[in-house]
C-alpha cells in the first residue's frame, strides 16, 4: 500500500503521515499551523480521503466513491466546519464551498465576520454521540481553528481529550500562539512550512493552465498559494510599474506628482488595491536590503525590476530599510482600519523620503 | 481498534502514579485515611498537569468497595466503572458545555439521590471557569451545605475566574508545572512500558518543548514514535518537530559576534528554506542568550536546560560576552518575537532582527572606542590650551609637589576649570584640603561635594595636565550628602566632544559609523 504517492506535498509532512498511518499510531487530534496557502486545508482533505479511501494499491485514489464525495464535500462522515458569521444560511454555505470543491487551495470567501461558535461546537458534539455512518473513519476539519470563540474553545476540550473511537478532529491555524493553551496541549501540532517554487508550479498546473513563467508572482506572493491562485490571470506590472514611479517621485521630492500619483489609483481597486501597492513597495525595499549586503540574487522578489532595484540601491546607500518598513507598515494596518489613503500614502511619501538618506547618483530619476 | 494515544492509556490511576504533584496526592491521601474528606475540592493549574486526572482517582479512593482507601483497588466493579466512565456515582461534567442556571438547576434536583453503587455521589466539574455567573450563585447553597453523601471536585486552568464566594466553600489546591526533569523521568518511564529505545537527548528536547505540561510532552512523544517507530533518536526529534539544532545557534552568535551580516542573511534564507518556524526559532535562540546570560552571571551550569555536550561551549561564550551585551540581545529578540508575529512580512522582520542583532554594538568595543576617544581628547586639550596660550604658557618646572604647592595653585586651576565648567569650579573653590601623599590629593566638600565624585576623572585629568604630574583625587563629602549630583552640564561638555571630534577624522568616522552619541 502507498500513501500520498500522487499529491505534492511537503516532505516533512509526507513522512510523518505514512508513518503514522503505518504504524498504526494515528492520533485523535492533530493541530495544523502555518502561514496562509501551504495547503494545509488541501491536506486535511487529503487524509480523510485517504483514511475513507477503498483502493488496494495508494491511497488516496481520488477515484472511488469515498473520495469523490469527500472531495465534493458531500460525504456523511467527513465534515468542513470554517468560522463564519451567525447568520450565515445553508445555501451561502454550499457557495462558500463551491470554491473549495474546484480547488481545495483556493481561499474560501467569508463575508463578515469570522467566529467559531458554541452552537457549532455543540452539534458538533451531538453528532460524536452516534456511530460512522459508513463504518469508516469519521473526520471533522475546523479551518480558521483562531476564531474559537472562549465559550466554544472550552467546551470543545472534553471531545477533544476523549473522542469517540475512529474520530479524527483536525485543527487548522495560521498561527501556534492563537490557540488557547488548553486546546493545543490536546492535539498533535503539525507545522507546514512553505512550498518550494518547484512545487507550487505543480500545483498551479493541476488546477490551472498558465503558459507564463510565474515565478515572479510567486515570490510576490511570498510562496501563498491562496494568493497565488487569487491573482494569477491579474499580474503586477500596472502596480510595479506604479510603485516604480511613486518611489521616483519620492526620491526627488516632487510631492505634486506623488499626489497625481495616488489620485490615478483612487478608483482602481479600493483598500485591496493600496494595500497590494504597499505589499510591493516593501517587497522593493527588502530587495534593497539584500542587495546592499550582497547576498544571494535568488532572494530577489522583484526579478522583473532587478535593473532598477540595483540602481536604486546603489542610488541610495544610507537607506535606512528597518524604519522604512516600519512605515510602510504602519500606513498598511492603518489603510486596513479604514484611514484614508490619500493622507495616509501622502504621509508615507514625506516619511520615507527622511529615511532614503542622501542620493548618490540617481541619474534617471532626476 | 483504533489507536489510543499515550496520555489517555497512561493515565495515573493511583495517587503515587500522579507526577510531580505529590503536595496534592499526599495530602489527599492522608485525608481519606484520616477519614477526613471534604464535600468540595478545587483544583487549579495550567494545561496538562494532572487535575482532571486526580479528581477521578479521588472519586474511585471513595467510591472503592474496600472502603474509602487512599489506594484504590481498581479490581472492584465501581472502580472498574469509574475507570470506563460509565459509573452512576461518578458524574462528570463538562462545565464549558453545560454552564447555563438550567443544567446547575437540573444537578441540585439531582443531588438529593443517594448513591447507587458505591458510598458517595461524586460530582466532577472540568472547566468549571465557564460557568455563567448565574449558574455560580446557584450552586453556593448546595456547595456549601451538600447532603453527606455528596463529593464536588471542580477543575480548572483558570481560577481567577471562579467567584471568590466558591473559592471560600471549597478546599483549594495548586498544581504545579513540572520541571524538566520529572517530565524526562516520566517519559523515560513510559518508554520503557512500551518497550520503545529513545535517547537521552531526544527525551530532553522533548522534554523542553513541553513547557511544563505532561500531556503535551506525550503527545510530542506519541507524535515523534508515529515518526520513527521503537527506535527514536535525537535526530527523529529534529526531523519531526522541526526543532533546530544547537549548533545553529552556536553558528548564528559568532556571525552576530563578528557583525557578518551577509553570512546572516544567507543563514536566515537556509531558515526559510528548510522551513523553521520563525517564532520556534526565535524562542530558540532567545532561551540560547538566556543560558549564556546564566552561566555569565551565575556560573551554574545546574540551572540551565541543556544537555551536557553544550555546557562548555556555553562557558567559552560566556566569556566573550558582556552581561549588557546579552540583555541587550535578548531585548532585540524579544522585540523581533513580537514583531514577527504581527507583521505581514514575518520573514522580512525575521531577517531585521537578525541585523540588528548583529549591528548591536558591543560594550567591549565601546569601551575600547571611549578610551581611544579618551586618548584622542587629551592629545585635542592639549593641543588647545597650548595653542590659545602659547605666549603666556612656558614649560612647567615642578619638580615637587606639595600641599601648600597645590593650595597656591589651586585657584590657578580652579579658574581653568571655570573656563569650561563655570559651576563646577564654584564647587571647587569651597574645596578643603586634608593631605597630599605625592600622588593623591584628599579633599573634602560640603553637600555640594557629589558633583565633584561624579566628575572626578575628568578633574583629575585636568589637574594632572596643569601639573604636568599625575595627580589622583580623594573626594569627601561631608554628610548630608544625600543628593547625587546626577544631572551633568551637558551643553559645554558636548561642545568640547564635537570640537574634538571635528578635530580628527578618525574619530569622526567612528562616530558616524557606530552611530556614536558624543557624550
Amino acid at each position: 500500500m502507498e500513501y500520498f504517492k500522487e499529491l505534492v506535498l511537503q516532505n516533512r509532512i509526507k513522512d510523518f503521515f505514512q508513518k503514522s498511518i503505518q504504524n498504526n499510531r494515528l492520533a485523535h487530534a492533530y493541530l495544523f499551523y502555518g502561514g496562509e496557502g501551504r495547503g494545509k486545508e488541501a491536506f486535511a482533505l487529503n487524509l480523510a480521503k485517504t483514511l475513507n479511501c477503498q483502493s488496494d494499491t495508494h491511497r488516496p485514489c481520488g477515484e472511488c466513491a469515498n473520495c469523490q464525495r469527500i472531495s465534493h464535500f458531500n460525504h456523511p462522515d467527513v465534515r468542513f466546519l470554517f468560522p463564519a458569521p451567525k447568520n450565515l444560511k445553508s445555501d451561502q454555505i454550499k457557495k462558500i464551498i463551491q470554491t473549495k470543491v474546484k480547488n481545495p487551495y483556493a481561499a474560501l470567501n467569508i463575508p463578515g465576520g469570522k467566529n467559531i461558535s458554541i452552537d457549532l461546537i455543540r452539534e458538533l458534539k451531538e453528532e460524536a454521540k452516534f456511530g460512522s455512518f459508513e463504518g469508516g473513519y469519521r473526520v471533522v476539519i475546523i479551518s480558521g481553528a483562531e476564531y474559537f470563540s472562549r465559550e466554544a474553545a472550552n467546551s470543545f476540550l472534553k471531545l477533544l481529550e476523549e473522542p469517540p473511537e475512529q474520530f479524527i478532529i483536525i485543527l487548522i491555524s495560521e498561527t501556534l500562539h492563537a490557540i488557547i493553551d488548553t486546546i493545543r496541549s490536546r492535539c498533535q501540532p503539525v507545522y507546514f512550512p512553505e512550498f518550494t517554487d518547484e512545487q507550487i508550479i505543480q500545483i498551479v498546473s493541476q488546477y490551472d493552465n498558465v503558459d507564463r513563467d510565474i515565478k515572479p508572482l510567486i515570490r510576490m506572493a511570498r510562496h501563498n498559494l491562496k494568493r497565488i491562485f487569487a491573482i494569477l490571470h491579474k499580474g503586477y506590472a500596472e502596480q510595479k510599474e506604479w510603485v516604480y514611479q511613486f518611489l521616483r517621485a519620492v526620491a526627488v521630492e516632487n510631492y505634486f506628482h506623488i499626489n497625481e500619483l495616488i489620485e490615478s489609483v483612487r478608483y482602481k481597486g479600493g483598500q485591496a488595491y493600496y494595500l497590494e501597492l504597499l505589499n510591493i513597495l516593501s517587497s522593493w525595499f527588502q530587495d534593497t536590503l539584500h542587495i546592499g549586503y550582497e547576498s544571494l540574487d535568488n532572494q530577489i522578489i522583484n526579478i522583473d525590476l532587478n535593473e532598477s532595484v540595483q540602481r536604486f540601491a546603489q542610488s541610495f546607500p544610507n537607506v535606512q530599510v528597518d524604519k522604512i518598513i516600519e512605515v510602510i507598515e504602519k500606513a498598511y494596518k492603518a489603510i486596513e482600519n479604514n484611514a484614508h489613503p490619500i493622507l495616509t500614502l501622502m504621509n508615507l511619501g514625506i516619511e520615507m523620503r527622511g529615511l532614503l538618506g542622501p542620493l548618490r547618483e540617481l541619474k534617471e530619476a532626476t | 481498534m483504533s489507536y489510543v494515544v499515550i496520555a489517555r492509556r497512561w493515565r495515573p490511576q493511583q495517587f503515587d502514579e500522579v507526577i510531580g504533584q505529590e503536595h496534592v496526592s499526599k495530602t489527599l491521601s492522608n485525608a481519606i485515611a484520616n477519614q477526613r474528606i471534604a464535600h468540595a475540592y478545587i483544583f487549579s493549574g495550567p494545561r496538562g498537569v494532572g487535575k482532571t486526572t486526580t479528581a477521578r482517582i479521588l472519586a474511585k479512593a471513595v467510591n472503592c468497595e474496600k472502603g474509602p482507601t487512599p489506594t484504590p483497588c481498581n479490581e472492584c466493579a465501581s472502580c472498574k466503572a469509574i475507570t470506563r466512565g460509565n459509573s452512576l456515582d461518578v458524574l462528570e461534567i463538562d462545565g464549558a458545555s453545560n454552564r447555563g442556571i438550567d443544567e446547575i438547576r437540573n444537578l441540585r434536583e439531582k443531588i438529593r439521590f443517594a448513591p447507587s453503587m458505591g458510598k458517595y455521589r461524586v460530582y466532577i466539574i472540568d472547566e468549571v471557569h465557564m460557568l455563567t455567573k448565574e449558574a455560580f450563585n446557584a450552586l453556593l447553597k448546595t456547595l456549601e451545605e451538600p447532603p453527606e453523601h455528596v463529593i464536588f471536585i471542580f477543575a480548572t486552568t483558570e481560577i481567577h475566574r471562579v467567584p471568590a464566594t466558591i473559592l471560600s466553600r471549597c478546599q483549594r489546591f495548586d498544581f504545579r508545572r513540572m520541571a524538566v526533569r520529572t517530565i524526562m523521568d516520566h517519559l523515560k518511564h513510559i518508554c520503557e512500558g512500551d518497550k520503545i529505545n529513545v535517547e537521552e537527548e531526544a527525551l530532553l528536547q522533548i522534554a523542553k518543548k513541553a513547557d511544563g505540561s505532561m500531556r503535551d510532552a506525550q503527545s510530542i512523544l506519541d507524535q515523534i514514535i508515529s515518526y520513527a517507530g521503537n527506535e527514536v533518536k535525537f535526530e527523529d526529534v529534529v526531523q519531526a518537530l522541526g526543532v533546530i539544532h544547537q549548533d545553529f545557534f552556536f553558528k548564528l552568535t559568532e556571525l552576530i559576534k563578528d557583525a557578518d551580516i551577509k553570512n546572516i542573511i544567507l543563514s536566515a534564507n537556509q531558515i526559510f528554506e528548510t522551513g523553521y518556524d520563525l517564532n520556534e526559532f526565535l524562542l530558540g535562540l532567545e532561551e540560547h542568550f538566556r543560558n549564556i546570560l546564566v552561566l555569565k552571571s551565575t556560573g551554574m551550569a545546574n540551572l540551565i536546560d541543556t544537555s551536557e555536550l553544550y555546557v562548555d561551549r556555553y562557558k567559552s561564550l560566556a566569556e566573550e560576552f558582556s552581561e549588557n551585551d546579552l540583555i541587550g540581545y535578548l531585548q532585540v529578540i524579544g522585540e523581533t518575537i513580537n514583531a514577527v508575529k504581527s507583521s505581514q512580512q514575518p520573514q522580512l522582520k525575521f531577517e531585521l532582527g537578525l541585523i540588528k542583532l548583529a549591528k548591536l554594538p558591543q560594550t567591549t568595543q565601546i569601551e575600547q572606542l571611549l578610551e581611544k576617544i579618551d586618548l584622542l581628547k587629551k592629545k585635542a586639550d592639549n593641543s588647545l590650551t597650548t595653542s590659545a596660550n602659547a605666549v603666556r604658557e612656558e614649560p612647567q618646572k615642578t619638580p615637587e609637589l606639595s600641599l601648600d604647592y597645590i593650595k597656591d595653585r589651586w585657584s590657578v586651576l580652579v579658574d581653568k576649570i571655570a573656563e569650561k565648567r563655570a559651576s563646577l569650579a564654584e564647587v571647587l573653590k569651597k574645596a578643603e584640603f586634608l593631605a597630599f601623599d605625592g600622588k593623591k590629593l584628599s579633599v573634602s566638600f560640603n553637600s555640594e561635594g557629589a558633583i565633584v565624585e561624579g566628575e572626578k576623572s575628568w578633574i583629575e585629568r585636568v589637574i594632572s595636565s596643569e601639573l604636568n604630574h599625575s595627580v589622583r583625587l580623594s573626594v569627601k563629602v561631608e554628610k548630608s550628602a544625600g543628593k547625587k549630583a546626577k544631572k551633568r552640564e551637558e551643553i559645554p561638555k558636548e561642545e568640547i566632544m564635537k570640537k574634538i571630534v571635528s578635530k580628527s577624522e578618525l574619530l569622526h568616522k567612528l562616530v558616524d559609523e557606530f552611530d556614536l552619541e558624543v557624550i
